[in-house]
């Protein structure tokens, strides 16, 4: 009778939410401004993201297909692994689906896309509104807060296929924004498990570059060489480094040099054409042959054309970053990325380093282990931020 | 045990079931809901008598005893007391529809708590009884743990301090202000109302940036009144005599900001980066025409206005710096602009003057 007993208390029914004939949405917030005397008439940058929503009869979004609430801006580093389920007390969302509950991606041609959620394909309404920064839900604000209106838009999303959206401004006298919808192919393209991928977009507004520098700020407080822009075409070059540890224990820093000032590829300005740049791809270097580990990092410049970073003596070689000048006299020529997991910091927003370019996992009887990764290196009005996605890799075994 | 004891022992415990069951009538507290009207609760606070008298005198008091809803932002008698007014019987010589309109748009039809308005922003705007948008700032901080919360709430760059916010009426809900809400409907209208700012006037007049002052786009002044003209030797017939094509526009543009904020903004968003007073100002901006000079206000407690020259190697110093009027003749709404007084001249027309 017991058991019978347990047997029926247990006995739950789990209505498991299916998405129809889904598309892969991944949703961010480029916009990292905040309101000054000077841009106080532009809408707070803080959303509720409505698709297809509904609306009561004073015309005021109650609901939709989807509401993702307290859509903040972006973080500097997109994790390729469900980074934001279940850790964190905050409702601020930097990414959506991010911390939302709802049904994401399948593993698509063995990459991991629990970042991307499933919505419904076809065309859709997607609605921003620009909410004010509190923990209230939006449907519990004010009347009168529930009104303002940032981006209204309707886009076609094709059946399984993976889309990368972000809000950017478009044009930085106007002040004008937009929604920026990429349709990401990596899960199509022919990588090598064993190689590191990266790719690059420069998606800053026009006239960001030209604009004077006071008008640029305030930019989130950066050390980067990033904040004033950079200009529309720059060459990529990138510089791997290998530390090591000499008979005293201290480190140092070496770049390898048969792998220096390799071009990585061109990055071109541009807010409105969506397309998939090439991905740039190089080894993982092993720190020895024994051993599963990398510890090597990659050190990027982005150097205005004709500047070649390998013979030019205006700056300094990897990994030094010293500058012999004043960031804003550089005028967007030159500008380095340091990626490295060890020198990485989270807590300083749109700080000099950033996570590197592979990952570190415990897989297999291998801990931890390197892997190869995708990553995308987005710039936006002064501001760098990297995605990373990872491959599904084989269960650690303890 | 045999089992009669046992049944025994059970009958007398369910006795003791029955016994808890029975329990005298308990005392909920109730939550009052004898909340007086905003009629009665101006006429019964004695910080509030010379709204209640200005309030009486207009016929208004009857219409907040209706269910309203309403929220009333009630200056205090100190806040009148500033602009001269220290007896009821002072209403009785003002024009009564002036005067009407001038409390209608202290009201509100509709409640709103300090908790509605979002922490942290400026300008967010309500329309009034007299059918002119109120701009509403919030400042919520709290610095460290065991420090006190700062909750202030700004209306049209007018106080209402924590301690006397958010008092619930049976109909609605009042907020007191430490200042009288000043409006008229364009900042020519203020200028030229006002005597104090005549000589300023002319200014604005001889150097061609009168007209828009009567036009839509926004228009913060910072004016300099008649005294500051004479500390600084200006004499009236030197300004009226004043060739405008023989003077940079900072001459007259550099009380003019092409923008529209409160003083109290200024708290609400804080200073900008930058270290130090003059360096790290609450708010700087280049002079309209002349624009290697800036207007400033300094981030110390007096927000004193200042002039730079951004060409100047040490270009954050001022050249002139002046203070604000008191906060009585600040905040003079218009709709188009609002005029905040200031205490001396930031430039000499000596120092203008195109060589």
């Amino acid at each position: 009778m017991v058991f019978t007993a347990v047997c029926l208390s247990s006995c739950t029914k789990t209505e498991y939410r299916v998405v129809e004939e889904p598309a892969y949405i991944r949703v961010f917030n480029n916009l990292t401004y905040t309101l000054t005397l000077d841009n106080k008439e532009e809408l707070q940058p803080f959303f509720c993201m409505f698709i297809d929503p509904q609306f009561d009869a004073s015309g005021k979004p109650i609901g939709g297909l989807v509401v993702g609430d307290f859509l903040d801006k972006r973080g500097i580093y997109a994790a390729p692994n469900a980074a934001h389920a279940g850790l964190s007390t905050s409702k601020f969302n930097p990414e959506y689906p991010g911390k939302e509950l709802v049904p994401t991606a399948p593993i698509l041609n063995g990459f991991d896309l629990t970042n991307w959620a499933q919505v419904k394909s076809g065309k859709r309404r997607f609605l921003f509104m620009s909410r004010p920064i509190s923990n209230i839900a939006f449907a519990k604000l004010p009347d009168e807060q529930q009104r303002k209106v940032f981006l209204d838009t309707v886009i076609d999303l094709s059946v399984r296929e993976v889309y990368t959206l972000h809000i950017l401004q478009r044009d930085f006298n106007t002040k004008k924004n937009g929604l920026y919808v990429r349709k990401e192919t990596f899960h199509k393209q022919a990588f090598s498990d064993t190689l590191s991928y990266v790719n690059f977009y420069n998606l800053s507004a026009n006239g960001f570059m030209a604009a004077a520098a006071e008008l640029k700020l305030p930019v989130p407080n950066t050390s980067s060489l990033f904040r004033y822009g950079i200009r529309d075409t720059m060459n990529v070059f990138l510089t791997h480094i290998q530390p090591s540890t000499n008979a005293n224990g201290s480190v140092s820093q070496k770049r390898i040099p048969a792998f220096s000032f390799q071009l990585a590829g061109t990055v071109f300005r541009t807010t409105n054409d969506p397309k998939v740049t090439p991905y740039y791809g190089f080894p993982v270097f092993l720190k020895s042959n024994k051993q599963t580990y990398s510890d090597a990092w990659q050190f990027f410049q982005f150097c205005a054309p004709t500047i070649n970073p390998a013979t030019s003596v205006t700056y300094s070689e990897p990994p030094t970053v010293f500058l012999n000048s004043p960031v804003e006299s550089l005028k967007g020529r030159y500008a380095h990325l340091q990626m490295d997991h060890a020198q990485y910091d989270p807590n300083f927003y749109l700080n000099a380093f950033f996570p590197g370019l592979t990952i570190n996992a415990h897989s297999g009887i291998y801990n931890p282990k390197t892997f190869g990764v995708i990553n995308t290196i987005e710039i936006v009005n002064g501001n760098v931020f990297l995605t990373t996605v990872q491959r599904k890799y084989p269960q650690p075994i303890y | 045990m045999n089992c009669k004891k046992m049944m025994l022992y059970l009958f007398a415990f369910s006795l003791l079931l029955f016994h808890a069951c029975k329990h005298d009538e308990l005392e909920v507290y109730q939550e009052s809901d004898n909340y007086s009207s905003a009629a009665d609760f101006v006429k019964n606070n004695y910080n509030l008598t010379l709204f209640h008298a200005a309030l009486t005198q207009t016929n208004l008091l009857d219409e907040l005893r209706k269910d309203g809803p309403y929220t009333v932002f009630a200056p205090s008698n100190k806040a009148f007391n500033d602009l001269g007014i220290v007896r009821a019987s002072d209403f009785a010589a003002m024009n009564k529809d002036s005067l009407r309109t001038m409390l209608q748009y202290h009201i509100l039809p509709r409640v709103l708590y300090r908790n509605d308005i979002p922490a942290n922003t400026i300008d967010n705007k309500y329309v009034n009884l007299a059918a002119k948008e109120l701009f509403v700032g919030y400042k919520y901080e709290k610095p460290c743990a065991t420090c006190n919360v700062r909750a202030d709430i700004y209306i049209n760059g007018a106080l209402a301090p924590k301690t006397t916010q958010d008092r619930v009426l049976a109909n609605g809900v009042l907020h007191v202000l430490d200042k009288v809400l000043k409006y008229q409907t364009t900042v020519q209208d203020i200028l030229s109302t006002k005597k104090e700012y005549s000589t300023f006037v002319t200014l604005l007049k001889r150097m061609g940036d009168w007209d828009r002052l009567a036009q839509p786009a926004y228009t913060t002044v910072f004016a300099p009144d008649n005294q500051a003209f004479e500390r600084a030797g200006v004499t009236i017939s030197q300004i009226e005599n004043l060739e405008a094509t023989a003077y940079h526009k900072r001459l007259s543009r550099a009380y003019l900001l092409y923008n529209h904020f409160f003083i109290s903004d200024m708290d609400v968003y804080g200073k900008q980066a930058g270290s130090g007073y003059y360096a790290g100002p609450f708010y700087r901006a280049p002079i309209v025409g002349d624009e290697n000079y800036y207007f400033a206000i300094a981030s110390n407690p007096e927000k004193e206005p200042f002039i730079v020259e951004k060409r100047l190697i040490n270009g954050n110093s001022p050249l002139r710096k002046t203070n604000l009027q008191p906060g009585y003749r600040t905040d003079y709404k218009a709709d188009n602009g609002v005029v905040h007084g200031i205490v001396d001249l930031l430039v000499l027309p000596s120092e203008a003057k195109i060589n």
